[in-house]
C-alpha cells in the first residue's frame, strides 16, 4: 500500500505557504492543526462551502410544522368545547412551535455536523499527537509513487520541522 | 449539554493523547476519533454558531415559562407581567455572578492565575453592572405596578414583603447587595481588584437567592382573604433539602473540573496568537 507523507510545522504561515502549493500541484492534502485556521485557511486557500445551514433551515422549520402539527392536531383530535373559546388556541401553540423549532433545529444541525465531519471515526487514521498540541500538520494522500521527492522537497522548502512517511495503520492516537 | 460537550471536542482530544489506561479508552470514546483536521474544524465552527444563536432563545423561553408558572397565577405580588423578563435577566445574572465567584476559587485552587487573568474580571464586572442597572429597573418597576394598581390585596402583599420582619431585612439586604453594591463596578479598580469581585459576586448570589425565595413566602401567605393568612416557616424537611442542594451543586462542579476540561484549551491557545514567521500572531 502507498504511504502518504506528514509534514510537521511550527508556524502557521508556512504551512499554509507549502498547502497552497501542493494543492496547486494537484495533490490531496489535509491540514492538521491544534487551533481554528478557518479565516487563514480561506484566505489562503479559497472560501469552503457551509451546507450545515440549509439542515439547520430545513430542521428548524420542519420542527416549526412539527409543533404546530402537535398541538393543532391535538387539540383537533380531542375537542373540548369551552363557551367562546377557540379550539385552536394561539399561545400554547406557539410556545409548542418555538421549542420544537429549535429543537428539531438542533438535532438537524448536530447531524449535519457529524456526517460532513465524518465523526464519530474510530478506524485507524493517520495522526500524530503532538499535532493537538502546538504543531500543525500537512497530509499529502493519494497515489504518490515516484513523486515523494518533490512532494518532501516542497515541505523541507517551507519550513517543515519534520517529514516522515506513514501509512494508515500508524495511527497513534 | 450539546453546546458543552461539542465545545469540547477538540480538547477531549488533547486528554486523550495525554493519558493512559482506562482515562484513555474513555477519553477516546468522548474524542470522536477527532484530529484536528481543516475539515473537523470547519464543520464543527458552523455548526457551533448555529448551537450558539439556538441556546439564546432557548435560554429566554426556559425562564420565561418557569415565570410564568408565578405570574399566570391570579396571586397579588405573582401575578405581574414584567415577570418573564425579569426571571431572564435574573437568571443571566446570578449566572454571571456565580461564574465570578467560582473563577476566583477555582484560579487560585488549580493555579491558573495565567489562563484566567484581570481582563476576563473586568469584562465580567461590566457584564454584571449591566444585568445590576436591567434588574434594578425591573425591580422597581415591579413594586410601582403593584403599589400604583393600589389594590388592598398588592398594598398587603407590598407591606408584608418591605416592612414586616423578617422579611423587611431580606429585601433591603436584596436591594444592597443587587442594586448598591455592584455599583462599584463602575470604577475600573473594583473590576480589577479580585476582593472586590470576591465580594460583590458573593453579595449578588446572595440577594438573587434572597429575591427568589422572596417570591413564594412574601406571596403566597397573603392572598385574597384574610382568614387564610399565615406565616410561612420552613421545615427541617426544607433546609436540609436546600442544603442538600447547595451541596450536590457544589459536587457536580468538582466533578466536572476533575474529568472535563474546564477551561477551554483551544481558546486559550487561539487568545495566544496564531504562531506565523512573518509578522506576528493573528488575533
Amino acid at each position: 500500500m502507498d504511504k502518504a507523507v506528514l509534514g510537521l510545522f511550527t508556524y502557521a504561515d508556512e504551512l499554509l505557504d507549502a498547502a497552497k502549493k501542493l494543492e496547486g500541484s494537484g495533490y490531496d492534502i489535509t491540514i492538521f492543526s491544534p487551533i481554528p485556521l478557518g479565516h487563514e485557511i480561506e484566505h489562503k486557500l479559497g472560501p469552503r462551502k457551509n451546507h450545515i445551514k440549509y439542515f439547520t433551515f430545513i430542521g428548524s422549520v420542519a420542527g416549526l410544522f412539527f409543533g404546530l402539527l402537535l398541538t393543532l392536531g391535538t387539540a383537533a383530535m380531542y375537542v373540548i368545547p369551552r363557551g367562546g373559546r377557540p379550539i385552536w388556541s394561539i399561545t400554547p401553540t406557539l410556545l409548542m412551535s418555538y421549542e420544537t423549532t429549535i429543537l428539531i433545529g438542533v438535532m438537524f444541525t448536530l447531524m449535519s455536523f457529524l456526517f460532513f465531519s465524518k465523526l464519530p471515526s474510530f478506524s485507524k487514521k493517520i495522526y500524530d499527537p503532538r499535532i493537538n498540541v502546538d504543531y500543525f500538520g500537512l497530509l499529502i494522500d493519494g497515489n504518490l509513487r515516484g513523486r515523494y521527492d518533490e512532494v518532501e522537497r516542497i515541505l523541507r522548502d517551507h519550513g517543515a520541522n519534520e517529514i516522515k512517511r506513514v501509512e494508515e495503520t500508524e495511527y497513534n492516537s | 449539554m450539546i453546546f458543552l460537550y461539542f465545545g469540547s471536542i477538540p480538547d477531549l482530544a488533547a486528554v486523550r493523547d495525554r493519558v493512559t489506561g482506562w482515562r484513555k479508552q474513555v477519553y477516546s470514546a468522548l474524542a470522536l476519533g477527532w484530529r484536528g483536521t481543516d475539515s473537523e474544524w470547519h464543520w464543527l465552527f458552523k455548526a457551533y454558531t448555529f448551537f450558539a444563536v439556538f441556546i439564546i432563545p432557548l435560554a429566554v423561553s426556559v425562564h420565561s415559562i418557569v415565570s410564568w408558572d408565578f405570574a399566570l397565577s391570579k396571586v397579588p405580588g405573582l401575578a405581574k407581567t414584567i415577570f418573564a423578563p425579569y426571571f431572564v435577566v435574573g437568571a443571566i445574572y446570578s449566572g454571571s455572578a456565580g461564574i465570578v465567584t467560582l473563577m476566583i476559587i477555582f484560579r487560585k485552587a488549580m493555579k491558573i492565575e495565567k489562563y484566567i487573568t484581570l481582563n476576563h474580571f473586568d469584562k465580567l464586572g461590566m457584564l454584571l453592572l449591566v444585568m445590576s442597572l436591567l434588574w434594578s429597573y425591573i425591580n422597581v418597576i415591579e413594586v410601582f405596578t403593584g403599589w400604583y394598581a393600589n389594590t388592598s390585596a398588592e398594598n398587603e402583599t407590598l407591606v408584608y414583603r418591605m416592612f414586616t420582619t423578617p422579611y423587611a431585612y431580606m429585601f433591603w439586604l436584596m436591594i444592597v447587595t443587587n442594586t448598591l453594591l455592584p455599583l462599584l463596578f463602575i470604577f475600573k479598580k473594583c473590576r480589577t481588584s479580585i476582593l472586590a469581585c470576591l465580594v460583590v459576586s458573593l453579595g449578588i448570589n446572595v440577594g438573587m437567592w434572597l429575591e427568589r425565595y422572596l417570591i413564594l413566602p412574601t406571596s403566597l401567605p397573603r392572598k385574597f382573604l384574610p382568614y387564610m393568612w399565615h406565616d410561612y416557616i420552613p421545615s427541617w424537611v426544607e433546609i436540609s433539602m436546600t442544603l442538600g442542594s447547595f451541596c450536590f451543586f457544589a459536587m457536580l462542579f468538582l466533578l466536572f473540573v476533575k474529568l472535563w476540561p474546564s477551561v477551554s484549551i483551544y481558546e486559550v491557545k487561539e487568545d495566544i496568537g496564531i504562531p506565523m514567521r512573518k509578522g506576528g500572531g493573528h488575533h
